[in-house]
């Protein structure tokens, strides 16, 4: 079983096409290319992927992947 | 690509876009190059992204123009000057139900609902009109979704103050205009959403947060719809059906159950299932899709399965029809050679799976659905068939597919099926009627009904009462090639009086069909003519419901006739005038 930054290092690898390591300190805005286009396609894949439907409000005030793990945590 | 074929995986592709597109970059086609102006009254990102990835796929490369967002009439009506340096090809309008600005409300007399109406139609014809007059390009146009609610419930879709009702009218004022203008075309939204689960189109939160009109999750099939037209105005769509026969066509295999006990009627409810594909096959058909088969069945087998009167489809429906025991993907090719057209204008519809992965590797798209109610939804909503400008030409199109169909099977019989006959090594054992055989003979002239000149019955004692009156003679053939044994598959029938020889009876099995067994029988009986001192060979053909397939033979061996009506008739040849037909099969006489 992947655990969640796991699996979340996949989805962003998959939607940017690199190969970036991240970890819960990781801020989304230091990644490459990110902008709103992609972090769209970023939240729509998770709430794919985890059966989930994410609160956009809060997940857009996550700067950090460990923010963010945590916001997805509670669906 | 694959990924991109329908039916496609959503979520798949929202996850990879950025590698599938680079994939279809790097397969380096010969593109078609258009432009595309994306008017938008609300977010097109990931809409523009999902355009772009199905028009690669089939060939097109578009330049996109995009306009600010929610600026659709601003920037055609009063800052066009971006857009008239652009000069598209194609504008799609991308509005939605929120975008409908004045919306009836409870206090709105019955005129003012027609104001609003007309105000609301005017700003759209208005654009349209401009873009016409600019640029005379092609327009796409959503229609107008079902709203999110209803509140006058069930009322709002007639109640002239409804929401639903006043998006009903403005659709319908969008059809008319479509109607009258050619260049003009509705994406219809409003069947796609419904399809899709109207709810589940809606979630509104990715317009709350976005301002997407539509969920997320739907782009790609909103994408491809639309791409759908425009592939069919740049002659992409599909133009031909290739399906196979037993339990694809009916339900059953003819060659085991019986041409009878096949179910394609509404009697039954899997026969139904069937009944309602063949008449969707047949509507196809009557747009100018091109029907053929490619089935694993004995050509007769499956021409006594399609002669079930139950069946919607009649073989002049068919253009090209392989019934053999050949490889699937072989017909295939042959069936486009046929019809000249390329193998990517083709689906393919078979209910095994393992035909379906053959074919797979070829540039036909296959169907995967294994029964008739998936084979009609997998088409429909695979819009393969997109009808925008339906000509005269469209509808006789399927005649000359037929017309290049026969030149092309004659040129393969005249040349390379004379060649296939001669690679079997055929070989007819021919004997005399001496009381062996009885059984299969009297089964074969009993149930032949298509190679059977004068279709008599007999019981076995009635047969050997008959051969033994008037002197005649019954001769039968057994065939072999270098596959393997048909059996006893000839019957030839003659009797002599007064120096013409008269042949009776002549049957053959279906399984004997198109080999030249007919040819290399009747030589043989030329031979007995000339050995007795005949000097004319008459032979007669009594026409029924079924041996059409016969009707010209002895015209084809060079026989005459002055018979012209509908009933039986005779056709004679001078033993002098007579030439050998078979050059394809060795014939051995028992005896000799």
């Amino acid at each position: 079983m992947m655990n969640i930054v796991e699996k979340l290092n996949d989805i962003i690898n998959s939607i940017l096409e690199t190969n970036v390591v991240i970890n819960n300190q990781t801020k989304f805005s230091d990644l490459p290319e990110w902008d709103s286009v992609v972090q769209m396609t970023f939240l729509v894949t998770v709430e794919n992927e985890f059966n989930i439907s994410i609160d956009i409000g809060e997940a857009l005030e996550a700067e950090t992947i460990g923010e963010f793990s945590r916001c997805i945590m509670k669906e | 690509m694959k990924s991109l074929n329908y039916p496609f995986d959503s979520q798949y592709l929202i996850k990879h876009k950025t590698k599938i597109r680079q994939e279809l970059i790097c397969e380096n086609k010969t593109y078609t190059f258009i432009k595309v102006a994306v008017l938008a009254g609300s977010t097109v990102n990931h809409i523009v992204d999902f355009i772009e990835l199905f028009l690669l796929d089939c060939g097109l490369k578009p330049e996109f123009y995009i306009s600010g967002f929610n600026q659709y009439y601003e920037e055609v009506m009063f800052e066009s000057q971006r857009l008239e340096q652009f000069k598209p090809d194609i504008v799609f309008i991308h509005t939605s139900s929120r975008n409908i600005l004045s919306k009836p409300t409870i206090k709105d007399t019955k005129e003012h609902i027609e104001e609003k109406l007309d105000m609301e139609f005017e700003r759209y014809t208005a654009m349209w009109t401009k873009l016409k007059e600019m640029f005379n390009c092609i327009i796409i146009q959503n229609n107008f979704e079902r709203p999110m609610y209803q509140i006058m419930g069930n009322s709002d879709i007639s109640n002239i103050h409804g929401e639903s009702n006043f998006i009903y009218r403005l659709n319908g004022l969008m059809y008319k205009y479509s109607q009258d203008n050619g260049h003009f075309y509705i994406h219809d939204v409003d069947g796609l959403s419904a399809r899709y689960g109207l709810e589940r189109w809606q979630e509104p939160k990715y317009w709350y947060y976005y301002k997407y009109a539509l969920n997320i999750n739907a782009i790609p099939e909103f994408c491809y719809s639309l791409v759908s037209i425009i592939k069919s105005l740049y002659g992409k769509n599909k133009r031909g059906i290739i399906l196979d026969a037993d339990n694809t066509l009916w339900k059953g295999i003819v060659g085991e159950d019986g041409a009878n006990n096949l179910k394609m009627s509404t009697d039954t409810g899997i026969g139904y299932s069937f009944y309602e594909w063949q008449h969707y096959l047949k509507k196809l058909s009557q747009y100018g899709i091109v029907l053929s088969v490619a089935s694993k069945n004995n050509e007769c087998d499956f021409f006594e399965g399609l002669a079930n009167t139950s069946n919607a489809l009649e073989a002049k429906d068919f253009e090209c029809i392989y019934a053999n025991w050949n490889r699937k993907d072989e017909n295939i090719e042959k069936i486009a050679q046929e019809l000249q057209l390329g193998k990517e204008h083709f689906l393919f519809v078979d209910d095994n799976p393992t035909e379906r992965a053959l074919v797979m590797h070829t540039d036909v798209t296959v169907i995967d659905g294994n029964k008739p109610e998936e084979f009609i939804k997998y088409i429909n909503n695979g819009h393969y068939f997109e009808v925008t400008q339906l000509t005269k030409e469209d509808v006789v199109r399927k005649q000359s597919y037929k017309a290049n169909a026969d030149r092309q099977k004659q040129q393969r019989q005249h040349i390379h099926y004379h060649d296939f006959l001669r690679d079997l090594e055929l070989t007819l054992n021919i004997q005399t009627f001496d009381g062996t055989n009885i059984d299969r003979i009297v089964q074969l002239l009993n149930k032949s009904n298509q190679f059977n000149l004068l279709t008599q019955r007999y019981t076995q004692q009635e047969f050997i009462l008959h051969v033994q009156e008037n002197n005649r003679r019954c001769y039968f053939g057994e065939l072999k090639d270098r596959f393997g044994d048909y059996g006893l598959i000839v019957i030839i029938m003659v009797s002599v009086d007064k120096r013409i020889l008269y042949v009776e009876d002549f049957v053959m099995s279906c399984r004997a069909i198109k080999k030249n067994v007919e040819f290399a029988i009747m030589d043989y009986i030329y031979q007995v003519a000339k050995e007795k001192g005949c000097k004319k060979i008459v032979g007669t053909y009594i026409p029924t419901a079924r041996n059409a397939l016969v009707k010209d033979i002895y015209k084809s061996m060079g026989f005459t006739s002055k018979d012209l009506n509908n009933g039986p008739i005779t056709w004679e040849i001078e033993v002098s005038k007579y030439k050998n037909m078979n050059q394809t099969v060795q014939t051995i006489v028992k005896g000799q």
